[in-house]
């Protein structure tokens, strides 16, 4: 049995200070096999890759390589043992040319350290015929389209020889046709006996290209089996599989007149025809998989992206995006999804960043009022249960919820009548999203529209009125929340566009 | 620097650091006046004082500009080539006849016609500031040397005092005893101050340097908060320009320029005022007095133009080594 | 896809344009004044563009790794006073070429040091080391030139002539090969410019980014302390006069002018040569022209302007600095 199991992982735990991570995973993955990873966002899948890699130790349990224990420290460890690894974005050198960039990091020199280009392009080409590339060895990257790219990541862990290629979501900015150059490629790969991990959310790929499938849930290894004996609705079964248990402050609130209509909206490469409505005083959950365009549709709505075509109407009014600024005055208020980079401005206090887009309204010919600004500030930290030493504590000092608070906060004051929150309480404690919660729910009592964006589930069917799942750029399906469960939004996700 | 920090440390409890951190800046300037006090007798008379004030302000002018463009991560090199311009071009049309009113219109039109310019390239081209301005100050120049068919000095003191009385009243002037050119400075810097820490536009600059993006998605207007820096530090070195050659009495072309090395020295050393080493207002003066009695007590010493440079480089790498230090301790 | 094609031909256009706007310019000046094409101006243009292409080529070097330099000017202006000095005083030519090039290596690794080890940015540690230099260079010539007549086997550099072609425009020609060769072809060189162009890449692939942005800066450095005795050689002697940041901004424009031969703004020693070479022929036929010398400032400003619009007009961000 041993010899036809290249990796085997036993007993490997790992926390994070108090948060275990992984419990006691146990896997096997045969030779030559392609073996799925599959897990909701957070169920370990990314650290027990890491660890395999060598960039995280693992606290306890072993990994056996080719029936040996495998002492894996660094990346060069693992390099050595032949594991490579083709990250979720492929960081390249636009101005170099396909050889130079298959690679970096491990040229190829005399004892002089000058290229030896020749032999490069020889085995560099060696792969791309092997894995029948369109492009050629001397062509930069900067003219090579995203597939293209990452079939030069390919080439570039190939050159290494590897036994086991991990490949981690590679098919996020991929579009179909690329995509299933992709599984050529895998299964050529496949037949001359490199054995593969493959990381992806999307069941059909799963389907498609693999042979086993472990699934990962709460830091555990739910089961392991061959793709063959298995179907969508159980698989997706074992990936939910727990009750709801947070409490949801739900409270029904009469849904009035449509405060924003969105028609057929496209825009950049990710928004490809979106159409919805949103009804005063409801709550519109988006729910999708991370690249399905949800951000990109409220972004280009919010003037942030530019919109290449669609209508857009707002309380019966046509509205074209122009910048932020335009759409806060139309009476769009965004919490953006990336909170550090985005959200706030960390150097700044909580007043400062709490006025920036309400400063307008506190000051008197240019000038900020203090006291009006402070009172403000203290009225928002007040109804937001901010926890913090005071109006003029730095933001960046904050915990990830009271920052989250401090975002939202900022639109609180003046008059906005739809709020998008994309992912808001990602990174935040149970107690702040609560928090966060009642927050929605209090500006849908107020009349306001409310779109949330999110990729648990769980919380959309909590506290959402209605849910539209996103797939591939389209709205792929809307639920009456009441109506949804689980395991269908995660279906949508999953699957979506083919079966739609 | 360095070494005194560590020492302190060493020696106590964190007070002692806070205090040098917060004040260290201040206390090293008043120390090294001491110093200079105590070499040349002549630094801390009232009169040398009021002398450096009066001498100073233009270059408070200047490196407010420069604070306002730094501290959105912007950097305006020109400014001392657009101060040189501008008073030359007024010079240049006072003694060409055109009226004194007129021709100070024209060198604070000059002024904002660069920052208009800076603004575009910068805030709405995307030319690194760095690059951008440093084209524009060679562009300056070749204007204001054509103008002046190759540096020719442009002297005002020749002509009728009717001719040139309300020119040369802005820079010689006084009112109860203050110099203009004092009084001009000092509104200017409530002006400034008000602008940058406490209006809107402030606010938003201050954003601005924190985070792009973010400031983008609060509804901030990024391109035009970045563009107005630009024409404020503009205009600002124009007033300059125009203050130093009233009270010079004319203009040299060219004679300006070097000032750019003191009003980053001054900028620099006023990020050590700050609490979080941000460039503010309130230090840039601070700096630049700090420059200003430095160069005098250079000039009373009768010590050259080499080792002011070499104190200039010395300062402006030792002002952020010592906030890099500072931020890493923290 | 149709979009994309439209872009290549806009992409196309910018690459070719230089080159096109570059030689129909000449044209223009040199029709005007024909005396421009004379072979004996030609070989002018290329012994004045020496100094100023090695200045660019250092300049370069430095950008390709991703640092900059306030000082480049005013450490060839350093070298190329102490370089006058020392041959004023007597001592050889060779020993003289080795101060230059020390004394430049001393002066990049202290950039380096406080750029990668006291984590100074680096406008403000090259503005700083820039106002030392231009500092140390007063002290050092009192305000005065430091000029010597004709010394054979010193001025060979700068003022000979092989075939009726200058030898400073050949060594330059060498250097500039030499480096073109370091950075395509060696291990080291492909490694800075990766550094340069995208630091997250450096990373994951492990390349130690500390230590090619040291040697990048000592190379730098070395060559402009290079570059301060040719133009002492070339100049026989130094002058008074402040030039660091004439010296600077030329050879900036050099280095962002050849960039957009490349369709990825990429920085390459060809192209700074072609772009130096090009500002040297420039200002030589404006002043055969009969334009000013005066202009000639400006127009080199604009020419910087233009220069890096052309890179960064389709990104359109905003200008702000992040070295500082």
């Amino acid at each position: 049995m041993t010899n036809n199991i290249f990796l085997e992982c036993k007993g490997i735990c790992k926390s994070f200070g108090s948060n275990k991570v992984l419990r006691d995973i146990n896997i096997q993955i045969k030779k030559g096999e392609a073996h799925a990873f599959l897990g909701s966002n957070g169920a370990g899948k990314s650290t027990l890759i890491k660890i395999i890699t060598g960039v995280y130790s693992k606290d306890s349990g072993e990994i056996l390589v080719d029936g040996k224990v495998a002492d894996i420290k660094s990346p060069q460890d693992a390099e050595k043992l032949g594991i490579a690894v083709i990250h979720q974005d492929q960081q390249m050198v636009p101005l170099f040319d396909v050889t130079r960039n298959a690679f970096l990091g491990s040229e190829l020199t005399n004892s002089a350290g000058i290229l030896n280009l020749k032999e490069m392009r020889r085995q560099v080409q060696e792969k791309l015929e092997y894995i029948q590339a369109d492009f050629t060895v001397d062509q930069q990257i900067e003219s090579l389209s995203v597939g293209q790219r990452e079939q030069v990541a390919i080439v570039s862990a190939l050159l290494k020889n590897p036994k086991l290629l991990i490949l981690d979501e590679p098919t996020a900015s991929l579009s179909s046709k690329e995509i299933s150059r992709l599984f050529e490629i895998i299964n050529l790969l496949k037949n001359s006996g490199v054995t593969i991990i493959y990381i992806s959310h999307h069941l059909d790929e799963v389907f498609t290209i693999t042979d086993s499938i472990t699934v990962l849930r709460d830091s555990r290894v739910q089961g392991t089996l061959p793709t063959k004996e298995a179907d969508s609705k159980s698989i997706v079964a074992m990936m939910i599989g727990r009750e709801l248990k947070e409490f949801y402050p739900k409270e029904q609130v009469a849904a009035g007149e449509p405060v924003l209509e969105i028609k057929d909206l496209h825009s950049g490469k990710l928004v490809k025809g979106v159409s919805f409505s949103l009804k005063k005083g409801e709550i519109l959950g988006l729910a999708g998989l991370v690249g399905a365009g949800r951000t990109e549709t409220m972004l280009a709505m919010y003037g942030a992206e530019k919109v290449s075509s669609g209508t857009i109407l707002i309380e019966g009014k046509e509205y074209k995006p122009k910048s932020p600024l335009n759409a806060g005055r139309y009476g769009i208020a965004f919490i953006p999804e990336d909170r550090r980079n985005e959200g706030i401005v960390a150097p700044m206090s909580i007043r400062e960043n709490i006025s920036l887009s309400a400063t307008k309204l506190w000051t008197k010919l240019g000038i900020i009022q203090k006291k009006t600004e402070k009172q403000g500030t203290k009225d928002i930290i007040k109804a937001l249960d901010i926890i913090c030493t005071g109006t003029d504590q730095t933001v960046g000092e904050l915990s990830g919820g009271n920052q989250q608070k401090v975002v939202i906060g900022r639109w609180l004051v003046g008059k906005y009548k739809i709020f998008v929150f994309d992912q808001p309480t990602t990174g935040v404690d149970v107690g702040a999203k609560t928090e966060i919660y009642k927050q929605m729910i209090a500006l849908a009592k107020e009349g306001c529209g409310i779109i949330f964006i999110s990729s648990e589930n769980e919380e959309l069917l909590g506290i959402c009125d209605r849910i539209a799942v996103m797939n591939k750029g389209k709205i792929v399906k809307e639920f009456e929340a009441a109506e949804a469960t689980e395991q269908d939004l995660l279906y949508w996700s999953t699957v979506g566009e083919e079966r739609a | 620097m360095e070494k005194r920090l560590e020492e302190k440390r060493m020696l106590c409890p964190d007070r002692i650091l806070d205090f040098v951190r917060n004040y260290g800046a201040v206390v090293g300037i008043l120390l090294l006046l001491i110093i200079f006090q105590c070499i040349d007798h002549r630094v801390l008379r009232l009169a040398n004082i009021w002398g450096v004030l009066r001498n100073n302000t233009f270059l408070i002018m200047m490196a407010m500009g420069m604070t306002l463009v730094m501290s959105v991560r912007g950097i305006d090199l020109s400014v001392a080539q657009v101060a040189d311009a501008a008073g030359v071009l007024t010079a240049f049309l006072i003694l060409n006849g055109t009226s004194a009113v007129a021709a100070v219109g024209a060198g604070l039109g000059l002024g904002l016609i660069v920052g208009v310019v800076n603004a575009v390239l910068m805030a709405y081209l995307g030319v690194p500031a760095l690059i951008g301005t440093l084209g524009m100050m060679y562009v300056v120049r070749s204007f204001e040397l054509v103008l002046t068919n190759g540096a020719q000095p442009q002297m005002l003191f020749t002509l009728n005092h009717s001719i040139t009385g309300f020119f040369l009243n802005i820079g010689q002037g006084d009112v109860a005893g203050i110099p203009n050119v004092l009084i001009i400075c000092v509104i200017a810097i409530i002006i400034i101050y008000l602008i940058k820490e406490r209006s809107l536009i402030g606010r938003h600059m201050d954003a601005l340097c924190g985070n792009v993006r973010a400031s983008f998605l609060s509804g901030i207007n990024v391109r035009k908060t970045f563009a107005i820096t630009f024409v404020l530090s503009s205009f600002l070195a124009a007033m300059a320009g125009l203050m130093i050659t009233a009270r010079a009495g004319g203009a040299t072309p060219r004679a300006v320029e070097s000032y750019l090395n003191d009003c980053f020295v001054a900028v620099y050393v006023g990020t050590l005022l700050s609490k979080d080493r941000k460039f503010n207002v309130i230090g840039t003066v601070v700096g630049c007095l700090f420059v200003g009695f430095m160069s005098n007590f250079f000039t009373l010493q009768g010590i050259g133009n080499g080792t002011k440079q070499l104190f200039n480089g010395f300062f402006i790498i030792a002002a952020v080594a010592l906030g890099t230090l500072r931020a890493k301790k923290k | 896809m149709k979009q994309k094609k439209g872009f290549d031909i806009g992409n196309a256009v910018i690459k070719r344009g230089t080159g096109i706007a570059m030689i129909l310019i000449l044209l223009i000046l040199g029709l005007r004044a024909p005396l421009f094409f004379s072979p004996e101006n030609i070989m002018t243009v290329l012994k004045q563009s020496g100094v100023l292409v090695m200045t660019a080529l250092s300049i370069t070097t430095v950008l390709i790794v991703g640092g900059f330099d306030m000082g480049a000017g005013a450490l060839v202006q350093l070298t190329c006073n102490i370089a006058a000095g020392l041959i004023i005083s007597g001592v050889n030519p060779a020993l003289t070429w080795g101060a230059g090039l020390g004394i430049g290596l001393v002066m990049g690794l202290i950039n380096a040091i406080l750029v990668v080890f006291v984590k100074i940015p680096t406008f403000v540690t090259t503005l700083g080391t820039m106002y030392l230099m231009t500092g140390m260079t007063a002290l050092y010539n009192g305000g005065s030139a430091l000029t010597f007549e004709l010394i054979v086997n010193f001025n060979m550099m700068g003022q000979g002539e092989i075939l009726g072609f200058p030898i400073i425009f050949l060594i330059v020609l060498l250097f500039c090969i030499a480096l073109n060769f370091f950075f395509k072809h060696t291990r080291t060189g492909l490694r800075m410019y990766a550094c340069g162009e995208n630091k997250n890449a450096a990373d994951i692939h492990g390349i130690d980014k500390r230590k090619l942005m040291i040697l990048g800066y000592v190379i730098s450095g070395a060559l402009l302390g290079f570059t301060g005795v040719l133009q002492c050689s070339y100049n026989y002697g130094a002058s008074a006069v402040d030039y660091g940041m004439d010296f600077l901004i030329r050879a900036l424009a050099s280095a962002y002018l050849g960039s957009t031969f490349s369709k990825t703004a990429e920085l390459s020693m060809f192209g700074t040569m072609i772009s130096g070479v090009f500002i040297a022929a420039l200002s030589n036929a404006m002043v055969i022209n009969g334009f000013s010398n005066q202009i000639v400032s400006g127009v080199l400003g604009s020419v910087l302007i233009l220069s890096i619009l052309l890179t960064v007009i389709k990104k359109r961000e905003i200008g702000q600095v992040t070295i500082f």
